[in-house]
Order: C-alpha cells, then structure tokens, then sequence
C-alpha cells in the first residue's frame, strides 16, 4: 500500500517545552490510524504539526509523497487533508448546509451534490437539521457536522482530534460506526483519542505516545490484547 | 447561491421605494435635502465599515483615514492637477483600496484590540501627516472647486449608498465569497484547515471595506468644498461608523442602514436644537450604553425578536438566549 503519511524524527515544542521529540511513524492510504496516549503525550501536536497549524522545530513530513513539513495549512488542506480539529471548530453562526458548503469552495471539481447527499445519508440529522445554526446543534450533532464538513472539502485523508470528547457513549458509538464508513469508502484515517477502547477497536493499526514519544505500535487488535496496555490504558480489562 | 428576486410584489414595492427617493429633492427644502444627503452618504460609510467590522469581525478604528485620505485625494487631483471630479473621486477609491490592502498586511496578522488600536493609530499618524505636509495645506485646509448644485449631491450620495448597499448583498450575503468571510470570521484555524488562505481573505475584505470609504471621501470633499485635517481625517467619523453599524445591527444588511439612518438624523436634530455642543456626544454615549445593555444584536434584533417571541422582556435577546438553551444541552452529552 502506498503511504498517505510519512513523519520522520518530528519534534515540537512550545517555547521551552518539547511536546514531541523525534517521533516517526506512517500512515498507509486506506487505514485508520490512531495515536492513544495520556494527556500531554503529544498526540494533538502531532496532527497539528501534520496538518501545517504548528511548524515543527525539526523532522520532515511527507504527504502523499509530496514534503509538506514547511507548507502553510491551507496548502496543504489543499493537498486533500482535512483536520478536524478539538474542540470541533464548527462555524457556529452559520446554518448547517453553510458550514458544509464553505468546504467546497475551494473545490474545481463537481460532485458537490453528491458529496452533499452523502454526507446527510451518513448523518441524518445534519439533514433534518440543514436550515439551523450550527451553534444550536447538540455536542454530537457538532461533532458529526465538523466530520461531515471535512468530508465535503473532497479529502482523502482526514485527521481527527479527539472526536469522541464530552460526548454520551451512545453517541461516541454511532461517530465511530461512522467512521468505519469513511474508511470503507477509502478515505485515511489518522485519528487521536484518550477513549483507547473505542480506538483501537477501531483502527488497523496504533501509536501509544508517552510524553511526547511512541513507545510502542503495532496492530490495533494485538495492542488490544497487550496487558501492558490493557493495564496502562484500558483501565485494566 | 443566486440572487433570487422572484417575488413580484416586493420588486414593485423596491421600485416604489425608489422611485420616491428620486422625487424627494424636489419636493423637500434645500435643509432636509443636505440631511437627506448625509444620510446616504453615512449608510455607505456605515456599510462600508461593516464589511470589515460585522462580515469579518475585525473592530476597525482607522476607516475614517480612509474617507479623509479620499477627500484629500479628490480634492489634490481637482484642484493642482484639474482632474475631473469624476476619474478623481474613483482615483481616490483606487488607492484607498491599494493603501488598505497594504496597510492590511501587517496589522490584519493582530487581532481583537491590538487591531483596534493598530488602525487606530494608523488613523491619527494619516492625520498629523495630512497637518504637516505642504501640498495638503497643512493645517489650513484645501479648497476645491465649488460646484453648487444640492440636488446632484442628493443623487451622487443615492446612488453611492445604493451601490455599496448592492455590493454589500452580492458580496457577503449571496456570494461564495461571503460565505468564506463568514467562516474566517468565526473560526480562522477551522477555516485555514478547509484550504481558506485566511491572510488573503483579511486583506481582500479590509481593501474592500476602504474602497467606498475613499470614494465617499472624494464625494464629501466636492460638496463640502473645502476640507481640513479635522473636518475628514478626525477620529469622530471612525467613531461615527462604528457606533452607527452596533446601533442598527453589526454583521447585517439592514443594520448599519437603520443605524445610519437613526444617528445621523438624531445628531442634525440635535444640533438645530443645541447647536454644536457637547450634548451630543453625551446622548451618542447613553444611546451605546442602552444598546449594549439591552438590544446587543442592535435595533435590527427589535424586528427578528417579534417574529421569534412576541411580548418578551427582553426581546432583542430572543434568538441569543435559544441559541444558549441549545448550547447548554449540547453540554448535557448527545
């Protein structure tokens, strides 16, 4: 498979403070990826350093074989990496439909329609919900209108930033069964969560950061299984 | 998105509408003709400020450099160079345009009040260039031309509020563009990470928001006859524009209109019964502190609340505070 992602000895830091320090790791187009890890392991400074919103202090980062490491956001969000960042980032006073349509405006290609159907078929309240303001959205439905926004930009790799936050656990099933559409339609996945559980039942594959560096990576399922981790992040089950 | 003007009752009631405004100078005094042709002029400065401040969101204190500098520009060419008014007045618009996206690219990289401040002092040092310098008159002023004619000024302000008014609607309202201004203004590092060049889009409508600005400035500059650092480059008319566009209603169409509309006929009532005192500035203050306390959205929230909660207290607040019900059930989970 070819790769979608490629980090090679990222580091980051924050005035004196190094969030990263030389990780590397890659992502494989068609996978779902995800980076677990404590709070303050680095896992959001590194899709915020992939995704151009921080400049790395050193390492390289290659986008579909194209080096972005120095690319400014909009560039490469042009590139067809959409980061959806924490906190979500909806436009909150604009309607629904306005929030998805500001995503194809940098779009030449057609399909906008389309794209838009197919993102109320995956969600079906953002359709029910089309004509209202985003900021009178619940959690979820903000949560799955930041998704649905990304997917309207026309990108193949999505970067996701803690999707499952203050949400209701039914509601954290049903984005994440969402998720697995996204990737069955052949999108990349790269996706950060402190919900371990959730992720790693989710992705192909796995990172764990500790303090700002991987300490170990492997197939989801095996990581699922690794007592090591079950203790440390899966409260031990 | 298209501009849909398929309702035929409301075109013949525009054009009514229109149609009224081309006859009122000949049937009104010469007096309520100037007020009539102040207040155009102001709706398009109050316009031309909300597309910067109310679509993008950046409090702008300088804009009032931008009119000045037109007025100064219309009044150079006019008068050394003979240039007739016309190429002068957009000449002017021309280069305030330029003048703004230069000025845009350092300080639009500032944001809330040190963009405030930053525009602000732009402003002031345009001020105390324009007293010093020769070719503007230094702090005598500059006389231009006299062209006495009201009812031309009437038609000129008309159709230049009209123009910004049209612009304003095609552009941020019904535009593509509009909608990428919008979503700048809400979320810059969202918008950046849906491939907006978010600088670009700053400068563009900090530019755009200083063109009519500097066209109205030449147009005032013709009328007035004669202008002075303090008549077009003081900060009283930044302050104008902003208190004009929170009145009516920041980030609408119609706010900044009614708002325009509202101050400028308030303050010439204000003057034929004070004369130029201070007074008015007294009532310019309480008017910003009722309208904060009690109407935030401006008096435009005075006609949505009705349509959403007929008979509440604090009705301007209406679509704010279900906006804020919403929210606190977000945070309940689903």
């Amino acid at each position: 498979m070819n790769r979608a992602i490629a980090v090679e000895n990222l580091e980051v830091a924050y005035g004196g403070i190094k969030a990263l320090q030389g990780i590397s790791f890659t992502v494989a187009e068609g996978e779902i990826v995800t980076l677990i890890g404590a709070n303050g392991a680095g896992k959001s400074s590194t899709l915020r350093a992939i995704s151009g919103m921080v400049r790395p202090q050193a390492g390289r980062i290659w986008f579909k074989g194209l080096e972005i490491t120095r690319l400014p956001s909009y560039l490469i969000a042009r590139q067809g990496m959409s980061h959806v960042p924490e906190g979500r980032g909806i436009f909150a006073k604009l309607s629904v439909e306005e929030n998805l349509l500001v995503a194809t405006c940098t779009r030449k290609n057609n399909g906008i329609k389309n794209d838009l159907q197919r993102v109320f078929n995956l969600f079906p309240r953002l359709a029910e919900r089309k004509k209202q303001i985003a900021a009178s959205l619940s959690g979820g439905e903000q949560q799955m209108l930041a998704i649905g926004r990304a997917l309207m930009t026309g990108a193949d790799t999505l970067l996701l930033d803690e999707p499952s936050m203050g949400l209701a656990p039914v509601v954290v099933r049903e984005i994440f069964k969402v998720l697995r559409e996204i990737n069955q339609l052949g999108k990349t996945i790269l996706l950060v969560e402190q919900n371990a559980m959730m992720a790693l039942r989710t992705a192909h594959r796995a990172y764990i950061l500790e303090t700002g560096r991987i300490v170990k990576s492997g197939k989801a399922s095996d990581l699922l299984a690794d007592p090591e981790v079950k203790k440390a992040y899966l409260g031990g089950r | 998105m298209q501009l849909k003007f398929n309702r035929g009752p409301q075109l013949v009631l525009l054009f009514c509408f229109f149609l009224v405004l081309c006859l009122v100078p000949f049937f009104i005094s010469s007096f309520w003709l100037r007020i009539a042709t102040g207040v155009f002029m102001w709706i398009g400065l109050a316009l031309s400020w909300n597309m910067i401040g109310g679509y993008m969101g950046y409090i702008s204190f300088g804009h009032g450099a931008f009119f000045g500098v037109g007025a100064y520009i219309t009044g150079l060419l006019m008068s050394h160079l003979n240039v007739p008014f016309f190429p002068a007045m957009l000449a002017a618009g021309l280069f305030t345009y330029l003048f703004a996206a230069l000025i845009g690219y350092p300080t639009l990289r500032l944001s809330g009040a040190y963009f405030a401040i930053g525009t602000w002092a732009f402003a002031e040092m345009m001020r105390q260039l324009v007293l010093v310098l020769k070719v503007t008159g230094g702090p005598y002023g500059l006389r231009l031309p006299a062209f006495l004619n009201e009812t031309f000024f009437y038609f000129l302000m008309l159709g230049l509020a009209l123009l910004v008014f049209l612009f304003s609607y095609l552009v941020f309202e019904k535009s593509n563009f509009g909608l990428k201004v919008k979503a700048v203004r809400e979320e810059e590092t969202a918008a950046q990470t849906l491939g907006l060049d978010t600088v670009w889009i700053k400068i563009q409508v900090f530019a755009l928001s200083a063109l009519f600005p500097g066209i109205i400035g030449g147009a005032y500059a013709y009328w007035i006859t004669y202008i002075h650092p303090d008549s077009v480059l003081g900060p009283l008319i930044a302050d104008q524009m902003v208190i004009m566009v929170l009145l009516g209603g920041i980030g609408t169409l119609l706010g900044p209109t009614i708002g325009a509309i509202v101050l400028y006929i308030g303050n010439r009532i204000l003057w034929v019964a004070w004369g130029d005192s201070s007074v008015y500035l007294v009532i310019l203050g309480v008017a910003i502190c009722l309208v904060i306390l009690f109407l935030p959205e401006g008096l435009i929230s005075l006609g949505r609340a009705k349509k959403f909660r007929p008979g509440g207290r604090h009705f301007g607040r209406a679509p704010a505070g279900e906006i804020a019900r919403n929210k606190a059930r977000a945070q309940g989970g689903s």
